[in-house]
């Protein structure tokens, strides 16, 4: 491992340790905060329940990789089974296995923020600043011709045939390194993504951060109303429990940044007995659930081959009703495992889909979701999901899956498959007219959500969110927040850009705050 | 205006949705255990007990009864990679898994699928596959559940074989440093 990066399993690891600040969870937003506060020269420490990974250890075996890079294997799922939710885990966190798509958050989305929940950045210049600073850092780019794989130029071609909103998305993959192996959910073999492990960790490293692998953060400790630390145990990365030989740790520091993930830090934060007045915590969860629809093609697609995704479909998405939701439209590759999961039934039938492999293309209709979940801490350590739909939800998902039927055809797709119960199998665009809300229940279609977000949300009235508009808890100082917990609402759209740019503002507000305690200390 | 948001927040200050958390989840437990009470099969201490490895191989073989182009499921070492699979999940996902499997194994002593009475395992083909169609089909959520739950645990064990790939026509190449199918850098 690099130097400053110990496994917290290791028989040397001090069993408590003073630091200036310390960060949980090293993933879009962690990494983040971890470098601007080794940068500022601080003695800060990263905790991170999974491992570090190394390209060479890549493999394109799903039961290999899943176990690896993602929080329970994968098969994190809300508490009825009906959402699958993947995270990541490891140094990088779930940038580890993100297929790189970048995009800025709608100029709407922040107008609503800004009225509703008080957030006055969100309109102001500097925040579109940091975004650029954001997309500098990480090699952000248009996705080039010769990088758009042919599920994407079926998908791009059925727009322009169809006339609907949509079209190339910016990517952080590194345009030589990226060697378009198609691997990225399954981590990188070739060291191509410009991304949390890749470009700010070795940075913050550098700077003098110190990172602890294998090590799950359990407790936040506070004194009148103040951080003071957190307490945690060593684990198996792999299952992400405490063995017979794994042992606790107590970090006491001035500053605690939550960066565990919306779901990791929502569970932390209500284990830990934080004052809550409004029972707000772990409440809010969004997470753009999406349904796949599949096109068989008489040609070979491969879609697994190349970049996964670079075109995106709007047509749904209306954000000047902040209230009206939508849904989101991209590609739906993955490799054999995966896609016999959303290939509908089981036997001979599902045999022959899978025979066709090499001539699927897929789109995700992910909803830009106004339904609410929440996530509760588990006795075990661990957490649960709570989430269902309501009829507005499924009315946008039945949309979207007609959308995404319609756009497989245009691209020349011979069937359509829509994952319903049963399997609705369309011959023509019109054979989809007839999906709507009513054909649509938990698990018809099952679910897969990718961005949870919004559980500690920002906002001015601290009865009506849970930290303030900078990211520090509304009822703790010096308990801060730097990830995908922070958005107040779902927008439609992929969160990494926004999260590593949440990191970067919030971490300039810790340094901020850090040396005005400081100098009145003094 | 009152807002969807608004809404949230009435319900989560009441507490409903987290007792409903905990109805489902004792649920599934509870189940799980009736359903070994019924098949008179204690829960294993830890790891698998050989009647859960049967289950798991049944359930291959329905789930993977393809036509001769694919591999068998036996062939490909696909109940051993499953249950390699579920055993990384943390404890409480795991024992969810082995209360689906007794569930599963049990439910034919109630559902009784095309007239039988008797553990999954030891249904015939066709009613083994009647009755996990019923699962599959369900006009029940919590049926469908499980039977995608079972599925996708499955399919990891058998797909993610390699022998598996080649009769599909999947092909990773040599997806690590230097792949040749780099086909050129970004000009941008
Ligand atoms: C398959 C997939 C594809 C995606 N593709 C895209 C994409 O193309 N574009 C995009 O913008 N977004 C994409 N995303 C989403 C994006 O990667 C995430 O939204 C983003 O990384 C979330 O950042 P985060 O900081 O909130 O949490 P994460 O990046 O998830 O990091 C949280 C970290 O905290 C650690 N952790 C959790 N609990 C604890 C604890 N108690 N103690 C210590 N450590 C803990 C976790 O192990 C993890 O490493 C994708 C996600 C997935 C799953
Ligand atoms: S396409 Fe392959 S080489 Fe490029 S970023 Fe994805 S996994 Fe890495």
């Amino acid at each position: 491992m690099s130097n400053g990066v110990l496994s917290a399993r290791d028989p040397d690891r001090p069993e408590s340790i003073d630091v200036d600040a310390v960060v949980v969870g090293l993933g879009a937003g962690g990494s983040m905060v971890l470098r601007e506060l080794a940068r500022a020269g601080l003695d800060v420490l990263g905790l991170e329940m999974g491992s570090w990974y190394r390209p060479e250890e890549a493999s394109p075996n799903e039961a290999e990789m899943l176990p690896r890079l993602f929080q329970e294997s994968g098969a994190r799922a809300t508490e009825d089974f009906s959402v699958s939710i993947l995270q990541g885990k490891g140094v990088g966190g779930s940038t580890l296995h993100n297929t790189n798509l970048c995009k800025r958050l709608p100029n709407a989305v922040l107008d609503h923020w800004a009225d509703r929940f008080g957030l006055d950045w969100a309109t102001g210049e500097s925040l579109q600043r940091d975004f650029e600073t954001v997309e500098d850092l990480l090699n952000v780019h248009r996705v080039p011709d010769h990088r758009v794989n042919r599920n994407n130029s079926i998908i791009e071609s059925g727009l322009d045939e169809l006339g609907w909103d949509g079209g190339r998305l910016k990517h952080n993959r590194h345009p030589e390194a990226c060697k378009q192996s198609g691997f990225c959910e399954l981590g990188c073999p070739n060291d191509g993504k410009q991304n949390a492990a890749k470009v700010l960790i070795p940075q913050a490293l550098e700077a003098g951060a110190t990172i602890w692998t294998e090590a799950r953060a359990d407790q936040i400790t506070t004194r009148d109303g103040r951080a003071t630390g957190v307490c945690g145990t060593s684990v198996d990365p792999i299952d992400g429990s405490p063995g017979s030989k794994d042992r606790d740790f107590t970090i006491r520091a001035d500053v605690v940044c939550a960066a565990a993930s919306a779901t990791g830090s929502a569970a932390l934060i209500r284990r830990s007995d934080v004052p809550d007045p409004h029972r707000l915590a772990g409440t809010n969860l969004h997470m753009h659930p999406g349904a796949t629809v599949v096109g068989l093609y008489d040609r070979d697609v491969e879609s697994w081959s190349g970049n996964p995704q670079s075109v995106e479909c709007t047509e749904f998405l209306d954000h000047s009703d902040p209230t009206s939701g939508g849904v989101w439209l991209v590609a739906g590759a993955a490799h054999p495992a995966g896609a016999s999961t959303f290939l509908p039934g089981f036997g001979r039938s599902h045999g022959r889909m899978m025979q066709s492999y090499p001539k699927i293309a897929s789109i995700i209709a992910m909803l830009h979701d106004q339904s609410a979940g929440r996530v509760h801490p588990a006795d075990d350590g661990g957490l649960h999901i709570d989430y269902s739909l309501h009829e507005p939800d499924y009315r946008e998902l039945a949309r979207g899956l007609r959308g995404a039927g319609r756009i497989l055809f245009a691209g020349g797709a011979r069937e359509v498959i829509v994952p319903t119960t049963p399997a609705l199998r369309a011959s023509s665009p019109g054979d989809l007219d007839g999906i709507d809300a009513s054909d649509l229940a938990p698990l018809s279609p099952a679910l897969a959500a990718v961005h949870p977000m919004s559980t500690l949300w920002m906002g001015s009235d601290p009865e009506e969110s849970v930290v303030d508009p900078r990211g520090q808890h509304h009822q703790v100082d010096g308990l801060w927040v730097a990830d995908g917990s922070l958005f107040p609402t779902s927008f439609g759209g992929p969160p990494q850009i926004p999260i590593y740019t949440m990191g970067l503002r919030v971490g300039r507000a810790i340094l901020q705050e850090y040396s005005s305690t400081m100098s009145a200390n003094r | 205006m009152a807002t969807p948001f608004d809404k949230w927040i009435r319900i989560a200050r009441s507490g409903a949705d987290a007792m409903a958390q905990k109805a489902q989840s004792v649920g599934l437990a509870t189940a799980g255990s009736m359903a070994r009470r019924l098949l008179g099969q204690p829960r294993p201490d830890s790891g698998w007990a050989d009647w859960e490895h049967g289950v798991t191989h049944r359930l291959l073989e329905v789930l993977c009864d393809y036509d001769d182009a694919l591999p068998d499921p036996e062939a490909v070492h696909a109940v051993e990679a499953t249950r390699n699979f579920v055993d990384t999940l943390p404890p409480r996902r795991r024992s969810q898994l082995h209360d689906l499997l007794a569930v599963i194994e049990a439910g034919p002593l109630v559902l009784a699928p095309d007239g039988q009475r008797l553990a999954f395992t030891s249904l015939p083909d066709s009613a083994a596959h009647t009755y996990i169609r019923g699962w599959s089909e369900s006009s029940i959520p919590q049926r469908r559940a499980v039977f995608h739950a079972l599925k996708s645990v499955c399919m990891m064990g058998y797909w993610s074989q390699e022998q598996t790939w080649s009769p599909i026509g999947f092909d990773p190449g040599d997806h690590h440093l230097d792949d040749p199918r780099n086909i050129g850098d970004d000009d941008e």
